[in-house]
């Protein structure tokens, strides 16, 4: 199939060419983390397999739901501000927002009830690798929580048009980032063994 | 130049370099003193020139910093200093405080030194690289804060630039992050784990912010391109130097005692530290290659372009051979060490300090560019010291590999000394082309001297 | 939310792009709930994850839109994450 030629301006992925570098840099640093943790755990099978059973898998696949239901929340809010509909992209970046809401307070939750066993960084190599993952992982989901904020504030306040919507396009691609990790780390860690 | 006050960075830039002459002297007779063992001693014994080469090093710097901070932030804040007086009480200040600890160092014995400064009251000597005593300390600190009192004020009175405003976060943070050199805990472990919030968190953390900032700075007057273009280069790179550099801190805890967990965070984040520095480079080519406009200070630029490769290769790709705890496990505190910290110094800190004074220096004496002439024997300097540092680099790097064979890998060990005596030859060499380094700087700073047909004068 | 007149199912091709990583998803967790293992299994729930990456990087990013030096850069990330876990488990130091 070819593609018409296409202008110019679409050479370059949306947003802030800025937040493109971030994203790799993030998906590096992620992807990193991910082969060590595939590496080491082909030395040490019995203790991940082990240990992974204890992790609440329901928790990771609501979760993993949530996220890809959020980012889709951000597709359309995109959506809205190119048809000029401010308010509407405000509506879903919230919808968006608060299914993010959600996925903190679960692992939240995830994290109390593993510290109230006792698990720490030192518990073994998998509960190290489980928690500098999940709460690396977590605290971008934070900082995209407020990129959302503001990009939603902004929106609803009519900052943004069709013609000019940088914006949220940058916010939007930083919160895809987030999922996207998500959707590697959650079957990585909670489910194949 | 275009403020008056900005005049002051010329005896900050003087001073700079002629206390790196003095380093490389120190750092001359410990090269000996690696073949000869007892060159000098006991009047300058080994750890007495090596605290005078390191302490020299970073104080020299830190003159080059600032300097480099009175001549630049006049001129983006579209102001005069704040006070140009303050800023001369201080250079005498910090540089006859300096001069006071060096002498210190060299004719007092150190525990004597301790006593006579009042190191009993708050303990802060006795470590690497913050051998100072506590007035020395003291007074680093309230010159700093002085420095930057004056400098955050006329950027506030004046026009912000992103420029300075992470000239500033990195300035702040290196006296910010200093402050932990006064923090001694009996606790060995967590002695070492601080002793890096000051070192690591400097050359790999704000040390990078003042190093970007001054590149731009450079980059945006000798090539003209649009400055939004290089600003915003620069805030991608400072972003990646903080991402990387702050958990990279970790690659310094994986044998001091700290938790396991160090070994994957620091090996993970800190691999990922030569990505500024790359950036760094295609950033400084980039755009020399896109500029407007073809300035008459071609020396500068090839600084400018010198410090984006040197520091690329030492800070970044030296420091990740040894950065990854599988292999750091076997070279830590060799030789590749020295190799590392040598080209990574020179590379991003020297060098870019140099940039600095290559293209501020001639407008401080009335002209736009100095002469072909006088170029041309800085040019001389600029390629004497790179490759020689390069080949310093590459003959340490030689002797690491070796001693750490013989010393740690091999089925049968070696103790430290024996392989000592077999990374000798190395160790010649390296003082050899020493000496060519220091014939670089010769005649780099001949070039301050050399007339011939003067090139525009500045505005 | 359909946006499209109800006379015709019309949905925004990112609707079916977000219905497609739900059902993906729920195979996954169904795989995991089913307790099934084996080289086979990872590799086809490695494979489920990366269509969903794909999907979130083409269609939700907008990276189809992109010119190919930005496509060759993510799918270089995918190609080198998916292979090398495969690898990792392929290696699989048997206990």
């Amino acid at each position: 199939m070819s593609a018409p030629t296409l202008p110019a301006i679409n050479s370059r992925p949306p947003g802030d060419l800025a937040i493109w570098f971030v994203i790799f840099a993030e998906l590096l640093t992620f992807g990193i983390f991910f082969l060590s943790y595939g590496f080491t755990r082909a030395h040490n099978v019995a203790l991940f397999d082990a240990s992974q059973q204890l992790l609440d898998r329901r928790t990771g696949a609501i979760n993993t739901v949530l996220l890809i239901t959020s980012s889709y929340f951000v597709v359309r809010a995109v959506a809205a501000v190119k048809a000029d509909d401010s308010r509407a992209a405000a509506h879903w970046l919230f919808a968006a927002m608060g299914l993010g809401a959600g996925f903190i307070l679960l692992k939240l939750n995830e994290f109390a009830h593993g510290y109230a066993a006792g698990i720490t960084l030192s518990t073994n190599t998998f509960y190290m690798f489980y928690l500098s993952l999940t709460v690396f992982h977590f605290l971008h989901v934070v900082v995209g929580l407020l990129v959302l904020g503001i990009i939603a504030q902004k929106a609803w306040t009519g900052g943004y048009s069709a013609a000019e919507h940088t914006g949220v396009e940058t916010g939007a691609t930083y919160w895809h980032m987030v999922d996207m990790v998500w959707i590697v780390l959650f079957p990585l860690v909670y489910v194949i063994h | 130049m275009q403020y008056q006050s900005q005049a002051v960075a010329k005896p900050y830039f003087i001073a700079a370099i002629g206390l790196f002459v003095g380093q490389i002297l120190f750092g001359l007779i410990m090269g000996l003193q690696y073949v000869v063992g007892d060159f000098l001693f006991p009047a300058i014994p080994f750890n007495v020139a090596r605290m005078v080469h390191t302490n020299l090093l970073i104080v020299w710097l830190l003159f080059g910093f600032m300097g480099a901070a009175y001549y630049m932030v006049p001129e983006e804040s579209e102001t005069e200093l704040f006070s140009p007086k303050l800023a001369w009480i201080l250079f005498w200040v910090f540089l006859v405080a300096g001069a006071l600890t060096v002498v210190g160092y060299l004719m007092v014995p150190y525990a004597k030194l301790a006593e006579m400064t009042g190191n009993d009251l708050l303990p802060t000597m006795g470590r690497e690289f913050l051998e100072q005593p506590l007035i020395t300390k003291v007074g680093i600190v309230v010159v700093a804060l002085a420095f930057l009192f004056n400098i955050s004020m006329t950027v506030l009175k004046g026009r912000k630039t992103s420029v300075t405003m992470v000239l500033l976060l990195g300035l702040w943070g290196l006296a910010v992050f200093f402050l932990f050199s006064f923090y001694n805990p009996s606790n060995l472990v967590l002695d070492k784990f601080y002793w890096w919030w000051v070192v690591h968190l400097w050359v790999e953390g704000v040390w990078e912010l003042i190093l970007g900032a001054l590149l731009a700075f450079v980059l945006i007057k000798v090539t003209g391109v649009d400055r939004e273009v290089i600003e915003k280069w620069l805030y991608v790179i400072i972003a990646m130097t903080l991402v990387t550099g702050v958990i990279g801190t970790g690659h310094h805890y994986f044998w001091i005692g700290t938790p396991g967990y160090w070994q994957w965070w620091g090996s993970i984040f800190s691999a990922m530290e030569p990505i500024p520095f790359f950036m760094m480079t295609v950033f400084a080519f980039n755009m020399v290659n896109r500029r407007r406009r073809d300035h008459p200070n071609k020396v500068a630029t090839l600084w400018a372009l010198g410090t984006g490769v040197m520091a690329f290769l030492g800070a970044g790709v030296w420091g990740f051979l040894h950065t990854l705890a599988p292999v750091n496990y076997y070279t830590h505190g060799s030789q590749i060490t020295a190799a590392h910290g040598h080209m990574a110094f020179y590379g991003a800190y020297v060098m870019v300090v140099l940039t600095l004074i290559s293209y501020a220096m001639p407008l401080l004496r009335g002209r736009q560019a100095n002469s072909n002439k006088a170029q041309v024997v800085e040019m001389w300097g600029f390629w004497l010291m790179t490759v020689s540092m390069v080949f310093i680099t590459l003959f340490l790097t030689a002797a690491g590999i070796l001693q750490v064979w013989l010393q740690r890998v091999s089925t049968t060990p070696m103790p430290f000394m024996q392989a000592q005596d077999q990374v000798a030859i190395f160790y010649w060499a390296r003082e050899l082309t020493g000496v060519v380094f220091l014939i670089g700087l010769i005649a780099y700073v001949v070039s301050f001297f050399v007339r011939g047909e003067t090139k525009a004068t500045a505005t | 939310m359909p946006s499209a007149s109800a006379a015709s199912l019309r949905l925004r091709p990112c609707t079916w792009v977000w219905i497609g990583m739900l059902t993906l998803t729920a195979f996954t967790y169904a795989i995991a709930q089913a307790g099934l293992h084996g080289t086979p299994v990872v590799f086809a729930v490695l494979a489920l994850a990366f269509v969903k990456t794909h999907w979130v990087a083409h269609h939700f990013m907008g990276l189809r839109q992109a010119s190919w030096p930005w496509r060759a850069a993510m799918a270089a990330w995918q190609l080198a994450v998916a292979v090398g876990l495969g690898i990792a488990y392929l290696n699989t130091v048997s206990p």
